[in-house]
């Protein structure tokens, strides 16, 4: 435990340096290689990394996340312990390499990397259904990457014969792969595929049902990591490959999407409002909250997209210290059932303190990081359509009624039940726990101008190649018009 | 001369397995040590072999011997390569097991060099008698092999369905070999008659695109029908050997009856030689055709995959599950044979999948004879229970051979079906790539159950009186497991993915009309 402790919070020392060293007028990639490093070079694929202003913020919160949650399964990983934080570093190294890949083949293997460790930790530290869950949560990935998997094939072929035709050794380029010429179809059928296996990820409605089974079976530990990192991998996916490989295609996609998380968002707020388990209620807040961040991404908006990101940080802290917060009275009650609690903000009060906080940050309390990133979303996307954004605001007004009717239920009132009048509050060690996470919570409040500025100009970069996108598809639309004129004046004119 | 080193390779399995019959006769030392002997004896045969189809590799110039009868190119070569590894960990793996069924062992390995000689010559020929030839003496081995282990009579049943499955598989293959050699001649009063009928693949190819190119098309030959039902007795017989649906109902059966290590080399090493020849024959000479058999190669796949994997989900007995597993791994292949064309690289593909397969299903296959009993027990799923504590090496080998033949990355099985699917894309057979990753998906659920009765389950059975894996077992499991690795996240400098996939495609090359 201590290797794995030590280990990853190296790795996080060492992501400060890049957090620190960062360039934010840079909108390029920064901290990569100089020179790719071919692994198969007659198909295109090498190893190329760096960090960009949409990867960076992500790439902290995930080295941050990882100490934090390996610290908090000290005290409840009791079996095959070493085996646990190995996967913990495991499951590390394989997110990081999603984060920081620039080569699709390399990112898919990393995406895929993931679920290796993830299968094994719900599936021997989990709840009593974790086989169920682990395998549910299992196939789904696989089912939405698979069809990626083939579409990111068709892109290295396309690639290869627009830019390579004389099968010499190559490495993708991503100045070249935004020139790949696509037709209408390619574009829309590709960006499905690759929108499939991140909307699984995410989890978009209607692909978000092994969430909430992974969530309630997984171990304290798997769910931080689950929600703080794992799911912000489909977001990215979003904002790294399918916005930016087919601007077309998400444009035309995009009122689709939108509608869709809609849906998601009010949805999921509905079902967490009749949960009984309070970590089912967090799983279900989470695909309500992940399906806000997808709005500001496909709102197309700078501040859209960058309320996305913002909102991919708040939900990894908020959600990440809820789950942490439940795994505390888990740990001393075995259960998580709402109808067991009650009133225990009296014997509890450390506990209950942090619990409001992180509840605030996760309803989007101003002064909290959650009310920043909603905020974003919320203007990005009264810029792209109001009638969204007004669904999207009662769906924000839900997540703060079942958040506190939660919290209402647990912590206030009088003691009910006999066995919580002797519960323990937090000890030291589990408030130094949360404390990282709170402090984020108000630092990424109160002062969100510097991760802003971070993200600034690659998703200005972003939106600039949608903005060219839609004034060619535009264009195509004005030519074809006119050619439609052309021929019905020329049908018209002919029988005369 | 000249021709002796071209079958030098072969000609040192030969002698081997007929020196281990000789040294055997007058072997005194007990079974098990007699055992490790003729492992030692076997192995530096392979080996010696292994070098020689090296020097062949780099050889230039004639490649063809005996008359132009064998042909030792580097198609021959790379899958020879890969017989040679798969006979190996076969054999490495055949000491403990056969030690604990106190079996002679004197004939057991003469007999698999035999078979392994045999698949080295059906694919060191372009003429398909002598393929037909290699065929036969590779499964003349495999059915004494296949019943083995006598005191079993599920052993012996295998040997009996196998011989008699595999005789009519013979005979419709070579009766599909004889009309297209009388086709090729004056009898066949095809447009452009040869001299002489021909039984080489390349001469064919030549006669047949003649006679197209002549009439205009395919169709409008003369006689076109006989082509047609000899190709399509060959791709049955050929069918069969690799297992595919539905051409495969044998294979359940004999795989579970056969000595376990056995069955790992059936799945891997016979299936190598028969998609060797196999493809030989189409990429050489069929490619004019294409229209005509794709249909069927198409259909073939899909069921194969599907049925295979749909079926191997219900059961319960772990060698049986891996037969069906390998049923649609045949499948998969034969997306490669559907995706064939001029620049799909898909023989190079099925190649590359060819030894990514053979590593990893090997790996299983050592791993099951381990765990399996000598009353026989210990392959059914449920006995898998609480594995991962009781030999946490063993069933991480397990869990990685696994997860490899699911196609995750980064194993070898993931870089095979990124291969295979990438040719299909190449070509254009989108229905057929979306079909193989759908099954794809489905495979994982029975691949994944194996990790969960090992890692997950509690054990039912008190972990006392462990067996012991042996060396040679031990080294077995990890060839397969650094093959796995290393044809999965090989790197480019030494001797890597890309390295080994470039040999694919020079052979590719070799053999592509």
């Amino acid at each position: 435990m201590y290797t794995a402790l030590v280990v990853s919070g190296f790795t996080f020392v060492g992501s400060l340096y890049f957090f620190f060293m960062f360039l934010n007028s840079e909108s390029g990639f920064q901290f990569g290689l100089d020179q790719p490093l071919s692994w198969i070079p007659s198909l295109g694929v090498s190893w190329q990394v760096g960090l960009d202003g949409i990867s960076i913020l992500l790439y902290v919160l995930t080295t941050l996340i990882t100490p934090l949650a390996i610290l908090s399964a000290d005290g409840h990983i009791k079996e095959r312990r070493n085996l646990f934080f190995g996967m913990m570093l495991f499951l590390e190294t394989a997110m990081l390499g999603a984060f920081i890949s620039l080569d699709l083949f390399m990112f898919y293997v990393f995406w895929e990397l993931m679920l290796i460790p993830m299968y094994f930790i719900i599936g021997l530290w989990g709840g009593p259904r974790r086989i169920y869950a682990t395998i549910k949560f299992f196939l789904f990935t696989m089912a939405g990457s698979l069809p990626m998997f083939l579409a990111i094939l068709y892109v290295y072929w396309k690639y290869k014969m627009q830019f390579y035709p004389g099968g010499e050794a190559f490495h993708l380029n991503w100045i070249e792969l935004g020139q790949l010429d696509l037709t209408g179809p390619e574009q829309l059928y590709l960006f499905l595929a690759f929108a499939l296996g991140f909307a699984v990820k995410v989890p978009m409605f209607p692909l978000h049902t092994w969430l909430p089974d992974a969530h309630v079976e997984a171990p304290t530990a798997g769910s931080i990591i689950l929600a703080g990192v794992l799911l912000k991998m489909g977001g990215y996916g979003f904002l790294r490959y399918g916005l930016l490989l087919f601007p077309g295609a998400a444009l035309d996609m995009a009122p689709m999407m939108m509608t869709l998380c809609v849906v998601g968002i009010i949805y999921g707020a509905l079902v967490a409002m009749v949960q009984s388990d309070i970590k089912s209620l967090i799983a279900y807040s989470s695909v309500s909250h992940m399906a806000m961040v997808m709005l500001g991404i496909f709102s197309l908006t700078t501040t859209g997209i960058q309320g996305g990101i913002y909102q991919m940080l708040a939900h990894g802290f908020s959600t990440g210290a809820l789950f942490l917060l439940v795994g505390v009275v888990y740990d001393r009650r075995h259960t998580r059932k709402i109808a067991d609690y009650g009133g225990i903000a009296k014997v509890m009060p450390w506990y209950a303190t942090a619990f409001l906080v992180t509840t605030f940050a996760s309803i989007g309390l101003p002064g909290t990081n959650g009310f920043i990133g909603e905020f974003l979303i919320l203007m990005g996307t009264f810029q792209a359509s109001p009638l969204i954004a007004g669904g999207a605001g009662l769906g924000v007004i839900l997540g703060a009624w079942y958040m506190l009717r939660m919290y209402r239920h647990v912590f206030q009132g009088e003691i009910t039940v006999e066995e919580n009048k002797s519960l323990e509050d937090m000890t030291v060690y589990e408030r130094w726990n949360v404390a990282p996470f709170i402090l984020c919570i108000f630092v990424m409040g109160v002062f969100p101008q510097p991760f802003l500025k971070m993200t600034e100009s690659s998703v200005q970069k972003l939106v600039g190649i949608i903005n060219t996108a839609r004034v060619v598809v535009a264009e195509e639309k004005a030519i074809n018009k006119q050619k439609l004129v052309v021929s019905d004046s020329a049908s018209t004119a002919s029988p005369e | 001369m000249q021709d002796l080193i071209q079958v030098a390779p072969i000609l040192v399995v030969v002698l081997t397995g007929i020196a281990l019959l000789i040294l055997d006769a007058f072997s005194t030392d007990a079974p098990d040590e007699q055992g490790h002997f003729h492992i030692t004896v076997g192995i530096f045969g392979l080996v010696l072999s292994v070098v020689l189809c090296l020097l062949a590799w780099s050889k230039t110039g004639e490649t063809s011997f005996f008359a132009g009868l064998g042909k030792m190119d580097k198609y021959a070569v790379f899958l020879n390569i890969t017989f040679l590894f798969g006979a190996g960990l076969t054999m490495l793996a055949s000491a403990d097991y056969l030690a604990k069924f106190n079996v002679e062992v004197g004939e057991f390995y003469s007999l698999l060099l035999f078979a392994t000689s045999g698949m080295m010559v059906m694919v060191s020929t372009t003429n398909m008698l002598i393929m037909f030839l290699g065929l036969e003496v590779m499964s003349l081995a495999f059915y004494i092999l296949c019943g083995y282990l006598r005191a079993r009579p599920k052993s012996i049943e295998a040997s009996m369905k196998y011989f008699l499955m595999g005789a009519f598989a013979t005979g419709i293959v070579f009766y599909g070999i004889v009309l297209l050699y009388g086709i090729s001649g004056p009898l066949g009063k095809l447009t452009q008659p040869l001299a002489k009928p021909t039984l080489d693949v390349v001469v064919f190819a030549k006669y047949l695109s003649g006679a197209i190119a002549k009439s205009g098309d395919f169709a409008s030959l003369p006689n076109q029908s006989v082509v047609m039902l000899g190709v399509a007795l060959v791709v049955i017989g050929f069918g069969f050997k690799v297992a595919s649906v539905p051409f495969h109902m044998w294979a359940p059966d004999v795989y579970e009856g056969a000595p376990t290590t056995i069955t790992g080399f059936m799945a891997t090493g016979v299936k190598a030689a028969a998609f060797g020849a196999f493809v030989r024959i189409f990429a050489s000479s069929m490619m004019p055709l294409k229209e005509q058999w794709h249909q069927a190669i198409w259909w073939m796949a899909v069921l194969s995959m599907f049925g295979g994997n749909l079926i191997a989900i219900t059961q319960t007995n772990i060698k049986r599950m891996m037969a069906y597993s390998s049923i649609a791994h045949a499948g998969y292949m034969l997306i490669g044979l559907c995706s064939l064309g001029p620049d799909s690289s898909s023989v190079a593909a099925i190649l590359y999948y060819l030894v990514a397969y053979s590593f990893m299903n090997l790996g299983v296959f050592a791993v099951i004879s381990f765990l399996e009993t000598k009353e026989g027990r210990g392959l059914s799923l449920d006995e898998y229970s609480g594995l991962g504590m009781k030999y946490p090496a063993l069933c991480a080998a397990l869990a990685l051979f696994m997860l490899s033949l699911g196609g995750i990355p980064p194993t070898a099985g993931f870089m095979g079906k990124f291969y295979i699917f990438r040719a299909a894309i190449i070509s254009g057979e989108y229905t057929l790539a979306g079909l193989g990753i759908l099954s794809t998906l489905i495979s994982l659920y029975y691949y994944l159950r194996v990790l969960v009765r090992s890692y997950m389950d509690k054990s039912a059975v008190p972990d006392d009186h462990l067996p012991v894996p042996g060396t040679f077992l031990k080294v077995a499991t990890a060839v397969a497991v650094a093959g796995t690795l290393w044809l999965g996240f090989g790197p480019h400098v030494g001797f890597g993915v890309e390295d080994i996939w470039r040999w694919a495609v020079l052979s590719q090359n070799q053999i592509m009309w």
